[in-house]
């Protein structure tokens, strides 16, 4: 970092100044969502803006000046490196602390993504439902936040199985799954009644009056 | 009627029950508790899927997701990739499905569950059976087994 750049940070953060920006790695400049919209720099640089929320700045008209290394310390990196660790504990401890306000809906997609890498599907969601709160006009995390939604119970109706049909259905995958290895194959009663290469093609051949629960279908490995 | 069954419905623990079976068809060298789900629509035939406790989500073979896909909803598609049982996918979806577990006594428990559907790569073979997992329906239901008779109960959590 020039000393020139570096005293034009260090005189952004002395003055807490309340927005933005840093990089890198070299020549792109970052800014948070406070950063006014209508300015000049932003129409001028708006393709080549992202959101880091650790830098302040104000002057953006330096911005290329800015070369300050941050990018190891960031948050988002530090997730990143915690999922490719599978350090569950520390991603969910940076998670749960960082101030969902301060990242734009995209980086808060990655997060959420993050957390289904890892399987904590519950994180994710719960990480969802607060960002819609932030960026409810956001279709990725409305979706995100719909997708990862439990599941839930939606009634009940009356019994689809025959017990005595099913009894006889599982007999016969019991005795002849074997020959059919490598098959889809559809059993009612204790019949078969299709095999086929495809679950498509099976589906296509079955009688209609076999369409029904009781109709078992399944690819045997 | 499974053994059980009058006194897990009475005790509004279960609604309905069915008979599983101990095996994957052509996975005859492990133990399993498989049983038949379908679509909640009307006509829908079964498939066999796994119990899987141990599983986050609800994956069936993508050539049935293809099948299924008029009956899913809320999807969305993922950018990171995902490793399933060792497997690693590029790219899939989330999405919900309305699934009805069948009961041969009591009664059919329709659940709003939630699929993770892989997309393979052209180099990807699908080698793994259905399974239903713990995030994606069974942490809203309850559930009893009975070994005795192959017997599983299930009821709304």
């Amino acid at each position: 970092m020039s000393v020139k750049t570096k005293n034009f940070y260090e005189n952004c953060v002395n003055k807490e100044c309340s927005h933005l920006l840093f990089d890198l790695d070299g020549n792109k400049a970052f800014f948070n969502n406070a950063f006014s919209k209508n300015s000049r720099f932003y129409k001028k640089h708006q393709d080549e803006i992202y959101f880091r929320p650790e830098v302040y700045f104000v002057e953006c008209e330096y911005w290329a000046e800015l070369k300050i290394d941050k990018k190891q310390n960031s948050i988002i990196d530090e997730l990143y490196k915690t999922a490719k660790d599978k350090n569950c504990h520390a991603f969910t401890s940076l998670v749960n602390n960082i101030i969902l306000s301060k990242f734009q809906a995209n980086e808060i997609v990655e997060i959420i993504e993050l957390c289904i890498s890892l399987d904590m599907i519950s994180l994710g969601f719960d990480l969802a439902a607060k960002a819609r709160e932030i960026y409810p006009q956001h279709n990725k995390i409305e979706s995100a936040y719909k997708a990862l939604s439990p599941p839930k119970v939606i009634g009940t109706k009356s019994a689809s199985l025959q017990a005595d049909n099913m009894k006889k259905t599982l007999q016969w995958f019991k005795e002849n799954a074997e020959k059919h290895k490598g098959k889809w194959v559809a059993v009612n009663n204790g019949q078969l009644l299709v095999e086929s290469n495809s679950f498509k093609e099976l589906t296509a051949k079955i009688d209609e009056k076999y369409m029904n629960p009781n109709t078992i279908t399944e690819k045997i490995f | 009627m499974p053994k059980y069954d009058s006194l897990l419905f009475e005790g509004d623990f279960a609604v309905g029950s069915t008979q599983y079976s101990d095996h994957y068809p052509g996975h005859e060298w492990q133990n399993h508790i498989v049983i038949p789900l379908a679509p909640s629509q009307n006509k829908s035939m079964s498939i066999k899927v796994i119990v899987d406790t141990a599983a986050k989500w609800c994956i069936i073979h993508p050539e049935i997701a293809q099948e299924w896909e008029k009956y899913f909803f809320y999807t969305y598609d993922l950018e990171q990739p995902l490793n399933i049982r060792g497997m690693k996918f590029e790219k899939g979806k989330i999405a919900h499905a309305n699934v009805v577990l069948n009961a041969s006594n009591g009664k059919d428990l329709v659940i709003e569950a939630k699929f993770f559907i892989p997309i393979l790569s052209p180099d990807q073979i699908w080698s793994f059976p259905n399974f239903i997992g713990l995030d994606g329906m069974l942490n809203c239901i309850r559930f009893a087994v009975d070994p005795s008779e192959n017997a599983i109960s299930f009821g709304k959590s």
